[in-house]
This record gives structure tokens, sequence and C-alpha cells, in this order.
């Protein structure tokens, strides 16, 4: 006789990625424009990238540092091209390079972290004092050492973002894991003699992965400040591809006659970090979490 | 008080450690010859071997390292081949700019921090405190070399009241050149700052010894002041500690806008010829002074709060 266990249909109803994002959605007025925006401009800069549309690249000699008009909203460069149409066009790969180089260390961070927590003793010491030695280095002098290693262009980049940010994960996910390791149910698993694996995967990785989100999405942010940061020193994405931190640095010599070239873009890039902010915020509070500022 | 001290030094010796294996493996992460990629492929032979002697990076790993740190407690780093001289002494001859535009930025941040945080807190909630977390959302969003230039067409070529870029000698003249990369650096940190004193001075006004400070009928101003901030101030300072690392990240960037003859422009600079031995010597010598100042930030911590002291 098998005893099949009775399954509450009201418990398994509301599962599931889309479910889910349907009841975060419902946090508030902030998290819902966070999200539009966001939607809007990466659908924007996907759009042009798979159809074609827009011009990112054409230069127009007869119309350069052109001030902004209804045809050029954010007005033209020093060769012409449409300032506007760049910057929408950038956020894709902005957005995407953001979110990798916050991506992979969120699975590194995750894994490492909370098998630290976990089984603790040489283990936990040994991640931890790893970690300590990534982060006794400043952020930005890190990764541009790490650039200098790897040279000019988008590897150095990405090495420097991910190395920069596993420690923060770890950190995160080994803290949470220290709580969670004496709650009830993990003892109870535990107790049932599942195994270890499962222990971790399917009891403690739900509550692990809801605290590294949040800090995912400020993470995010500020990986592509410093991707930014680093374009703009010349020494991330390389000219002509259209990044945020380019496009503003190609404007600086002309701050002066066309103060558009470098501002505008600027604008556009706090309007995104503000939406994924607010973004983040709105999952801080739908998981009763704390938002940004975790750096 | 000594005791403790000695212990929390005893802690830091390994992170120094730490700080030194990193600036020592970063150049075998360069993949190849690390002189022939500095120097480029028409390089005589003799040259990139001089190159790799210089940094050190020939024979057994471990006596390369054993040769690095006894280097590093020498502060020598080699020679610099961008600054042609020694990379300790490049150092030492751009260390005042850095070292001032953090201490500047760190004060104005400081003086925008406190009263900002105390009216906030006390008024938790309302309009005011919404529209301080809006701000600091828009901060923590911006790009740092954004702002530069922005305040910098505004007050530099607009106003025209203060210098864009350069370095004036002189004490007067570094801080008139020093303020708006030292503004721009102050609001990048102060939110971050703002946002942990709120949360720790409010954690204080609800605390036991605020209503006995006001039972026993102190001033409101005297509980803030007295009672609440010294409270408060004791996780900022952790936090400010662990900030001097976002302080210098902030300080490398703002120094190429501002074209200030600093270690950021150094380092920036060190980067984009390869001069590896600078770069190393660089990452060390930042890393060990975030070590130190977070030390120091753990010592006042023990000042301010008998509790900690052992």
């Amino acid at each position: 006789m098998s005893v099949a266990a009775p399954v509450p249909a009201e418990g398994y109803r509301h599962r599931g990625v889309l479910a889910w994002t349907r009841r975060a959605a419902g946090t508030g007025v902030g998290f819902q424009l966070g999200a539009a925006i966001l939607c809007l401009a990466i659908g924007a800069s996907a759009a042009m990238h798979v159809t074609g549309l827009g011009n990112p690249y054409g230069q127009n000699l007869a119309n350069t540092l052109a001030a902004p008009s209804w045809a050029h909203p954010f007005g033209t460069d020093e060769v012409g091209r449409d300032v506007f149409q760049r910057t929408v066009y950038a956020t894709l790969l902005d957005v995407q390079i953001g979110a990798i180089t916050a991506g992979i260390p969120l699975c590194f961070g995750l894994v490492l972290g909370a098998a630290a927590g976990y089984f603790g003793r040489w283990f936990d010491a040994v991640v931890m004092r790893l970690c300590d030695l990534i982060l006794a280095v400043p952020l930005m002098v890190l990764v541009l050492a790490i650039v200098a290693a790897y040279g000019p262009g988008l590897s150095g980049v990405y090495v420097g973002l991910v190395v920069k940010g596993v420690p923060y994960y770890v950190r995160l996910t080994r803290s949470e894991m220290l709580g969670l390791r004496e709650r009830q149910f993990m003892l109870a698993a535990q107790t049932l003699g599942f195994r270890t694996r499962r222990v971790l995967a399917r009891h403690a990785l739900p509550h692990l992965v809801a605290t590294c989100l949040v800090f995912f999405v400020s993470d995010v942010v500020g990986n592509i400040l410093v991707l930014a940061a680093l374009s703009y020193l010349g020494l991330g994405v390389q000219p002509p591809t259209p990044e945020w931190g380019a496009i503003i640095a190609e404007g600086q010599v002309n701050l002066l006659t066309a103060w558009w070239v470098t501002t505008l873009p600027g604008v556009f890039v706090v309007v995104i970090g503000v939406a994924m902010s607010l973004t983040g915020e709105g999952l801080a509070g739908r998981l009763r979490l704390r938002g940004w500022g975790m750096r | 008080m000594a005791k403790y001290v000695l212990v929390r030094v005893g802690q830091a010796v390994p992170t120094m450690i730490g700080v030194a294996i990193v600036g020592f493996f970063l150049v075998h992460l360069v993949p190849g010859d690390p002189g022939r990629i500095a120097l480029g492929p028409r390089a005589s032979e003799i040259a990139v071997r001089a190159f790799d002697d210089n940094l050190g990076v020939n024979g057994p790993i471990g006596q390369q390292f054993v040769r690095f740190l006894s280097g590093v407690t020498h502060l020598q780093f080699g020679q610099s081949f961008t600054q042609h001289e020694s990379v300790s002494a490049a150092i030492a001859s751009r260390i005042a700019p850095t070292a001032l535009l953090i201490g500047y930025g760190f004060l104005i941040a400081v003086a925008v921090t406190v009263p900002v945080s105390l009216f906030v807190a006390v008024r938790r909630d309302r309009a005011a405190d919404h529209a301080v977390r809006a701000i600091g959302m828009v901060c923590y969003a911006m790009p740092v070399f954004w702002l530069g230039l922005l305040l910098s067409l505004v007050f530099g070529l607009q106003l025209g009241v203060l210098p864009t870029s350069g370095y004036a000698s002189g004490l007067s003249g570094a801080l008139k050149s020093l303020t708006l990369p030292a503004v721009t650096l102050a609001l990048i940190t102060a939110p971050l700052f703002i946002r942990t004193l709120r949360a720790s001075v409010i954690g204080a006004l609800d605390a036991g010894y605020v209503e006995a400070a006001r039972s026993r009928g102190l001033s409101e101003r005297r509980v803030l002041y007295r009672h609440a901030l010294r409270n408060a101030s004791i996780p900022f300072v952790t936090l400010v500690g662990l900030t001097v690392g976002a302080l210098v990240s902030g300080a490398v960037v703002i120094e190429n806008v501002f074209a200030l003859p600093g270690l950021g422009s150094l380092l920036v600079s060190a980067v984009t010829s390869r001069d590896f031995a600078l770069v190393q010597g660089l990452v060390v010598l930042l890393g060990l002074c975030v070590v130190v100042i977070n030390l120091l930030a753990d010592v006042l911590c023990a000042v301010l709060d008998p509790r900690i002291r052992p």
C-alpha cells in the first residue's frame, strides 16, 4: 500500500517564477516604476540591436555638435552621431556586462558561502581568509590592477569585476547560513536523514538566494558604474563601440561648447541606476530585507 | 587598552601579508612574458630580460615571493620604466594630493552627514526623511567622473569660481584646486554615511538609556548629542573604516577627471603603459594604507566605547 502524501492544492498554485514576479510586482509604486523604466530601456536597446533600427555609428560631418532637438534629443557629437541613439544602444551592453559580472560571483559566492557556513571549521577559515585578502585592496585599485595584467579591453574588466564580487556574496551567504543552520526546518531535514547535498540545495538554498538577489541588484548598478569609469579612463570598452562611460568621455573635450554630449547620457545612466535601485528595494520589501548600500 | 591595541595589530598582520600576496600574484596573471608584453614585440631580448629582472619574475616562484616580501618590508618595488625613477620615489612624490583629497573629501562628507542624519532621524518617515533617501539613491547611481565633470562645468567653466584641473602648490592653492574634487568625493560617500548614521541614531533614540535621560529631565538637545549621538557614532566609525576603500576608489577616478598629480592618475597611467612594477607598488601601498586606517578606526571605537575594551 503506497502512502501518497496529500498535496495541498493551495500551496502549489502560486509557485513558479511568473507567479512570484506577479506577486512581487504588487509591492509598490517604486518597484513598478523602476521595473517599467528598466524594461523600456532594455527593450528599446534590444530592439535596436536585433532589428538594426536606428544608426548609433552613423556619422554626419555636416551636423556636428548640434544642440538637442526633436530629431536628436541628446544632440550630436563631434562627428555628428546621434548621442541619444548611442546611449540607448549602449544600454544592452552595459546592463549585460553588469549582470554577468554580478551573476557569476553570485553563483560562486552562494556555493562557497553556503559550504563555509554549513561545514565551518578549516574550510570556513580558509574561505574567509581568502575573502579578506581580496577585500583588503580598494575595489577600483584591484580592478585596475587586473586590467593592467590583461591589457585594455573587456577580458580584464570581466575578470576584475568577478574577482572583486565573490567575497561580498560569500560573506553574505555565510552569515545567513550560520543563522539558518540552527533553524528547526534545517534540523528536521538533517534528522530525516537527507543527504547533505539535498539539505543544502532544497532546504537552505531558497533562503540564501533571496538575500543574495537583493544585493545582486545593487551590485549590478555598482558594476555598471565601475565599467563606465574604466571605459571613461580608456581601459574598458574601446571606441567606437557605444558605452556609457566612453560616450561621456568623448564629450569631455567639448564640455564648454557642447555640454549635452557629456551631461545627458549621464542623466540617462542615473535614471537607469535609480530604476534598478527602486526595483531592488521593491524586492527587498517583498523579501523584508535591507536594500542597497552594502558595499 | 594597550593590550587591545596590540591584539588588534596582531590581527592586522596576516591581512597585510595578504595584500602583499595579491600584489605578488598580479604579475603572474599577465598572459605571457610581462617584459615582452610591456615593451612590445620589437623590443630586444636584453631589454625584456632586464624588465623581468627588475620585476623579479625569474627563478623559482618561492624564491620570487621571498624576494618580493623582503622588498615590500623595505618599501622597494624596483624601478618604474615610465617614470624613470624608483617606484617608491614616484609614489612618494605623488602622495600629497591624494592624501589631501581623501582627507578633505572625508571632512566635507562628515560635516554634511552628522547634521543631516540627526535632522532626519528625529523626523523619521516624514517628508524630509524621504527626500534625503531619494537624494541618496540618485547619488548612489551617479557615475563619479560624470558628477565631477558636471561640477567642473557649472562651478569652473560657467561660474568660473574654482579651477577645473591641475594642482597649485602651497596650502591655499592646494585647497582651492582640491575643492571641486573633494566635493565630488563627498557627494558619492555621504549618502552611505547618512544611511548608516541615521539608522544607528534611530536605534539609539529607541534605547532605554535615552528614555532614562529624558525622564531625568535633560534637555532634548543634550539627550540627542550626548546620549544618542555618542552611542550611534560607534557603528558609524566602524563603517568609516570600512569605506576607506571606497574613498580611495573614488579618488582614483576623480584625480583623472581633474588632472590632479596624485596616486590615482599615477595608477591609471601605469595601467595604460603596463608599468607592472609601479602597479604592484601602488596596489600594495594603497592596500596597506586601507588596512592601517581600518586598524585606527577600530582603536578609535575602543576609545569611544569602553565596553569594547577587554
